[in-house]
């Protein structure tokens, strides 16, 4: 195909704006698919996303598109993921792209994401094409959105299409956009090949399928290829495209986007951002922007069974196949046997890793609560990144902790300033910056939106961040972040003690000025969770060897069954494989039965 | 072989807040034909009724004392018919304070009951209203005094403790007012909270609040005193008797003896396998037309327990007896000793003071006996977790 009738574009939408609804409509109206064939919204394909109307692994589409005056052109949609946690990965599907559809709800506005990934494509030199989605919807406020977006973004009123992608509204209109505006590629089909890794899928016949958009040169032949970042060679096995199905093709052209096979066993080796190019005619340099991906947040992953460490192990194994983000090794808990720290991009990343794992695999799991990786310097000068509370050194040998800070843009109806900001404090948050994003005069009062800027320790917004934001804003508030750096912090680690004995995987890292509330507040969430035993179980905070919060937990006095039931013996034989099953669902801690909702009550410690 | 048989009445005046036996209100027009499917089910046991010899008769329910007393003495009859009733059996009856008068009490014995057992609950009115008892306190007196009158040697009550806010003085009280009446035996429970019945729903809704379990475990400390100090014997969890009078029925269940099941929902025990009949009324009678070709009409289901759940009921039903049990009798029945099957679990509960050994005797300790779910459970844990348990016997 001629690179000038190529169209590579990506949606930069908000979840639950229409973005995957717009995409089946895009690929039914230009023949790429029929109604018929098409299962609701192709492109997101696991479960799990369509449960959680989010799109994790990003997917391509070609199709064809026959403009009105019968010119042919080739579409390319790439698309995106929806959530905070892939930040990166979304940045490369950009970088694939010489445009972008922003789709926004005209009910809604814009939320602070999708404007943190406007800003990206507008760095990135993308043609923007603004489609105001949900206009059949009784309460939506085209205009007033339209003028937001003029404000925010700076576009034209004449350039924002006003679309009901569910009725099939602004379709046609979109994809003549689609044509006339955005550009086509611009690369040099004789130059040495360079094509762009935006996402891999593992195939248990092909290997790690690159996903890629080659942007100089061409794909063909069985020439061996070579990642340029991790320096691995590989022979192609396949060439191909998405329609949306994954259909052979003999090369991939300047421009094109498409598929390679690269028969290799370890997504690991395939990442994101890397750049395909020929072994033996290399490409001088990469493309530009990659960046190895560092989970931000660690967690312990432990069978509630430890008979399911190797089912674990496995499971594990399978997941990182198609999941390069997703790190973990052996550990090994006092209180929970064996298990895997895991290194996520983020709390979503790690809520869905889990549910998969327990969903896909059948495992009965332990989660515990995510930590952030902190940085100690020791007394002899030496550094040690640490991501599990138990690890950290004892106080007389740290000389210095640093711990991540993060950017957070917040937006929300000015009424919610106040709460915003007080929920920011609270989290030792500091405030930035304020732009209202809407003319104040010109909204009822309290309703202009307004962009809130703050920098925040990342390990204080991991816990109930997000829900409480949420709460506290009746929903309106929206939330994107990114890593800023380390910075030196006064932090202390707690250490809990349940009849005397340390439990490791109950440890919490805290601000100081926080301890003693949070020591006090665990012990008191797990007087609740930890049933009453055959004896009395003191349960302490501690910080450095000094109580800081003590309770009790008397022993239970009365577990009997009183009545005689006529020689029914299957009742109290239930109720007692009840509480055999509820015994062997405990984690003996010394000689204590503690439930596995207590190894997450470090969570609740902000619920209050 | 000597076998108990239980008969179940599942009809009552009114269903309690609290109850979830199997028995229905307002099944009144069932009676007469439920009359005669009983002895058709004790019929259809004839094989084995005719080989045993009969040490007890115990009808349960609901509330056989309304059921008609020409029907109990009848169904008595008909197990006499079939099987070898001993001349000192054990024939008794629960029956409500109050709805039972003195002539039918006197039918009762003249045909051959001597045990009566009066539901009576609690002697503080309030408190019997909360647990829809539509009887007072002076209805107990009267009828134990009935009782009496028409011959009956072993007067027994029943009495309910641990209500919502109920203090120890209150429960005391109730206790006291049962005693001076010198009851031959007095069945003590606490208050159970069942998922599914009126009061499990307003406990669940929070209009009423969960019963609490340490000012019940309190109360049966009090109890267990107190009663020892007027004379009576301790012999199982929630069971006290002067001398002489343990009821020999349940017993039965708890010395594992074989026992029939007849009557609609009634457990029987025989020979190892456990039986379950038929639970709705309805259902039950109207097998008993069905029943050409079937041995065990009323039969719903019938199973030999796995090795790790007989040794659980084994355990767990003997355990109910102060007196203990012999270790002995474990070996025989299940030919290993019982260290070696759950000696870890028995040791931890021993280490807790739950348990006590006196030589070949285990029993549960006074802390214990509140505790006894608590044993077993771990007990059923251990065994599940044993591969020795779940291998069959050899």
């Amino acid at each position: 195909m001629d690179q000038s009738k190529i169209r590579n574009f990506c949606i930069i939408a908000h979840i639950d704006h229409g973005k995957s609804t717009l995409a089946d409509r895009l690929l039914e109206r230009t023949g790429t698919l029929s109604h018929r064939q098409m299962a609701e919204q192709v492109l997101d394909s696991m479960d799990l996303e369509r449960e959680k109307g989010i799109t994790i692994k990003a997917a391509a589409a070609r199709m064809k598109y026959v403009a009105p005056d019968g010119e042919e052109f080739e579409f390319n949609l790439i698309d995106t993921p929806g959530h905070v946690d892939f930040a990166y990965e979304v940045s490369r599907s950009l970088a694939a792209c010489e445009g972008a559809l922003l789709v926004v709800d005209a009910s809604q506005g814009i939320e602070a994401q999708t404007l943190a990934n406007v800003y990206l494509a507008m760095n990135q030199d993308l043609t923007l094409i603004p489609v105001l989605n949900k206009i059949d919807l009784p309460h939506a406020e085209p205009l007033r959105v339209a003028q937001e977006l003029e404000r925010v973004v700076g576009f034209s009123q004449d350039e924002i299409i006003l679309a009901s992608a569910k009725e099939g509204k602004g379709v046609d209109e979109i994809l003549s956009a689609i044509a006339g505006r955005i550009p086509p590629p611009k690369g040099n089909p004789d130059a040495p090949v360079q094509a762009l890794i935006f996402d891999s899928k593992y195939d248990a016949y092909k290997g790690v399928l690159a996903y890629v958009r080659v942007f100089n040169g061409e794909l063909k032949g069985r020439d061996p290829l070579k990642l340029m970042q991790t320096d691995v060679t590989f022979d192609p096995l396949e060439f191909g495209a998405f329609m949306p199905v994954m259909r052979p093709l003999p090369m991939l052209h300047c421009g094109e986007v498409g598929y390679v096979a690269t028969g290799l066993k370890d997504v690991a080796e395939c990442r994101v951002g890397d750049t395909i190019t020929l072994a033996a005619h290399a490409a001088s340099e990469a493309l530009p922007g990659y960046r190895a991906v560092k989970p931000m947040v660690f967690a312990g992953i432990y069978p509630t069974d430890s008979d399911e460490y190797q089912d674990l192990r496995e499971a594990l194994s399978r997941l990182a196949l198609n999941d390069a983000s997703l790190v973990y090794e052996p550990e090994s808990s006092a209180a929970l046997g064996f298990g895997f720290r895991c290194g996520f991009l983020g709390l979503l990343h790690l809520e869905i890793v889990s549910e998969r794992l327990e969903r896909e695999y059948g495992l009965s799991l332990l989660t515990t609560a995510p930590s952030v990786e902190y940085r100690v310097i020791l007394t002899t000068g030496e550094e040690a990144a640490i991501d599990n509370p138990s690890q950290l050194p004892d106080p007389s040998r740290i000389g210095e902790i640093l711990e991540p800070w993060a950017k957070i843009d917040v937006i929300t109806p000015s009424r919610y300033i106040g709460q915003v900001m007080e929920l920011v404090t609270t989290r030792r948050g500091q405030f930035m910056r304020m732009e209202y994003l809407e003319p104040e005069s010109e909204m009822a009062q309290g309703e202009a939106r307004v962009l809130l800027e703050y920098e925040i320790p990342m390990g204080e917004i991991l816990v109930n961040f997000y829900d409480q934001l949420k709460g506290s804003t009746s929903g309106y508030a929206s939330l994107d972040y990114h890593l800023l750096e380390y910075r030196a912090a006064n932090l202390v680690k707690v250490d809990v003690l349940v009849n005397g004995q340390a439990v490791d995987a109950l440890s919490l890292i805290t601000y100081s000025g926080n301890a003693s509330r949070e020591g006090r507040v665990l012990v008191s969430k797990l007087r609740e969770l930890i049933p009453r035993q055959m004896f009395d179980v003191p349960i302490q905070a501690a910080v450095g060897g000094r109580v800081i919060a003590r309770e009790t937990i008397r022993a239970v006095r009365k577990n009997v069954l009183a009545k005689c039931y006529g020689g029914d013996i299957t009742r109290k034989r239930k109720l007692l494989e009840k509480q055999a099953e509820g015994k062997k669902r405990m984690k003996m801690v010394g000689n204590v039965e503690i439930p596995q909702e207590a190894f997450m009550a470090v969570l609740k410690l902000r619920d209050d | 072989m000597s076998l108990g048989v239980y008969i179940h009445i599942p009809f009552c005046v009114l269903k309690c807040g609290y109850c979830d036996f199997n028995t229905y209100a307002n099944l009144e027009s069932l009676k007469l034909p439920y009359a005669s499917a009983l002895i058709a089910d004790l019929e259809s046991w004839s094989d084995v009724l005719g080989a045993a010899d009969v040490h007890s008769i115990s009808f349960g329910g609901g509330t056989p004392g309304e059921f008609p007393a020409h029907d109990l003495v009848r169904t008595v009859q008909a197990a006499r018919r079939l099987a070898a009733v001993t001349s000192e059996a054990e024939i008794s009856l629960e029956a409500n304070p109050g709805t039972t008068g003195e002539a039918g009490l006197r039918q009762l014995a003249a045909g051959g009951f001597n045990r009566v057992s009066f539901g009576a609950q609690s002697f503080d009115p309030l408190e019997l209203r909360f647990l829809d008892r539509v009887h007072s306190p002076g209805a107990i007196t009267a009828s134990v005094a009935n009782a009496r009158a028409a011959g009956f040697g072993s007067v027994g009550l029943d009495l309910i403790y641990g209500l919502p806010g109920q203090s120890l003085d209150a429960w005391l009280r109730s206790l006291r007012s049962a005693v001076a009446l010198r009851p031959e035996h007095l069945s003590c429970y606490a208050l159970t909270v069942e998922e599914g019945t009126p009061l499990g729903l307003a406990v669940q809704r929070g209009r009423i609040p969960d019963p609490d379990p340490d000012s019940a475990a309190t109360m049966y400390e009090a109890t267990e005193e107190f009663l020892n100090a007027a004379g009576y014997r301790h012999y199982e969890i929630s069971n006290w008797a002067l001398p002489g009078h343990e009821s020999r029925h349940n017993r039965t269940y708890w010395d594992g003896g074989d026992y029939a099941g007849i009557g609609a929902g009634a457990h029987g025990f025989i020979g190892g396998e456990r039986f379950e009949n038929i639970a709705h009324p309805r259902t039950y009678i109207a097998a008993a037309g069905s029943g050409e070709g079937t041995a065990r009409p009323f039969v719903a289901n019938s199973y030999v327990p796995a090795r790790a759940t007989a040794i659980s009921d084994w355990f767990e039903t003997r355990l109910r007896l102060v007196e203990g049990v012999d270790i002995r009798s474990f070996e025989v029945e299940f030919r290993s000793t019982i260290d070696t099957v759950i000696g870890a679990a028995l040791d931890q509960c021993v280490g807790y003071g739950l348990l006590a050994r006196d030589g070949h005797q285990l029993r549960l300790t006074p802390r214990g006996r509140l505790l006894h779910s608590e044993v077993c459970a771990r007990v059923l844990a251990h065994l599940q977790s044993q591969d020795s348990a779940r291998r069959p016997l050899e």
